[in-house]
């Protein structure tokens, strides 16, 4: 198994026009709502293999909070809840 | 003496690759047409470059023929056709359902098939063009969780190794790109700590119009690209 790269991140606001312009003033992204609630910055581990990754993780303590899903693009993704509680998301592309 | 490509037919087309391929061409002196499923995503990229876009599902027979036939009556017939659709799936085995599995190997592999025959067929009696295929990592490797990917890509290359084979000594130059890493568009891009870990659509793009002015002494039939984060 080679060793996940941070590469993709979300930005989770109550407030997206105004962390809309933040971003879009600061560093220069365009924004794209997600529907989640915020705020926070959600981080996705790449891995090759999505659901087997999310599988591994439950049987390891961690609980599926949204996922495995497919978004467009066949982009798999998963968000989970590890054993101590921290939010942590796997991504996983069409290579 | 490099050979000259006056009219572009690409299949497949959207805001990556394809999107840079036609600026790349277009900058060239080269007219354009873009085929897509969906065509109003093209507006934008068809006033930038002047190409024409028509509908067109990739993996039907009928609308590949009506495809050529539409584009040499309005824009001209292409001496360059550049195939680049693909239907993007992935799942565990038992979670895939055979219908989307199909799908990917019908958009990214038959339609592959399809849209080569209606090129040489306007190609051969001229014994003068180009066709290239966009493949993948999954060309080459088939990652876990990507059969539906790894088996359309494999074919394609397939086909298009079988078709540089027969093509070439007809006058046809006949290349498969390996695009083996992430592409960057205007919807994902890296991380900033990881800069240039995507491949730049306008770099890869540099590489086709590279290869497709290559003399006939001296033709790839296979390039592969990718950024310095991917290993092989």
């Amino acid at each position: 198994m080679r060793p996940a790269n941070f590469v993709w991140y979300d930005v989770m606001t109550p407030d997206m026009k105004g962390a809309e312009a933040f971003y879009t003033n600061v560093i220069g992204f365009s924004a794209k709502d997600s529907g989640m609630p915020g705020p926070m910055w959600t981080r996705y581990w790449d891995v090759d293999a999505g659901d087997a990754a999310v599988a591994r993780a439950k049987s390891s303590g961690a609980t599926l909070l949204n996922g495995p899903m497919q978004v467009p693009g066949g982009i798999g993704i998963a968000n989970l809840a590890d054993p101590q509680g921290a939010m942590f998301n796997v991504l996983s592309l069409v290579r | 003496m490099a050979a000259e490509y006056k009219m572009a037919l690409i299949v497949g087309s959207g805001g990556g690759l394809s999107a840079a391929l036609a600026r790349r061409l277009a900058r060239d002196g080269v007219k354009v047409a873009l085929a897509a499923r969906n065509t109003e995503k093209l507006a934008e990229l068809c006033r930038e470059t002047g190409a024409r876009a028509f509908a067109c599902d990739a993996g039907e027979e009928a609308a590949v023929k009506r495809l050529f036939a539409e584009v040499t009556r309005e824009v001209g017939s292409p001496d360059l056709v550049i195939y680049n659709a693909s239907y993007r799936t992935r799942g565990a085995l038992l979670s895939l359902v055979p219908n989307d599995v199909a799908l990917a190997l019908k958009t990214g592999a038959f339609g592959g098939f399809l849209v080569a025959q209606e090129a040489a067929r306007a190609m051969l009696p001229k014994g003068h063009g180009a066709i290239a295929f966009t493949g993948a990592s999954a060309s080459i490797k088939g990652y876990a969780e990507s059969t539906p990917f790894a088996m359309a890509k494999f074919a394609l290359r397939g086909l298009a190794q079988s078709l540089a084979r027969e093509l070439a000594p007809q006058g046809i130059h006949v290349a498969h790109f390996v695009i083996d890493g992430q592409i960057r568009n205007p919807g994902r891009i890296e991380p900033p700590e990881r800069p240039d870990s995507m491949l730049d659509p306008a770099a890869i793009a540099d590489s086709y119009a590279y290869v497709l002015r290559q003399p006939k002494s001296a033709w790839t039939w296979e390039v592969e690209l990718r950024p310095w984060v991917e290993k092989f």
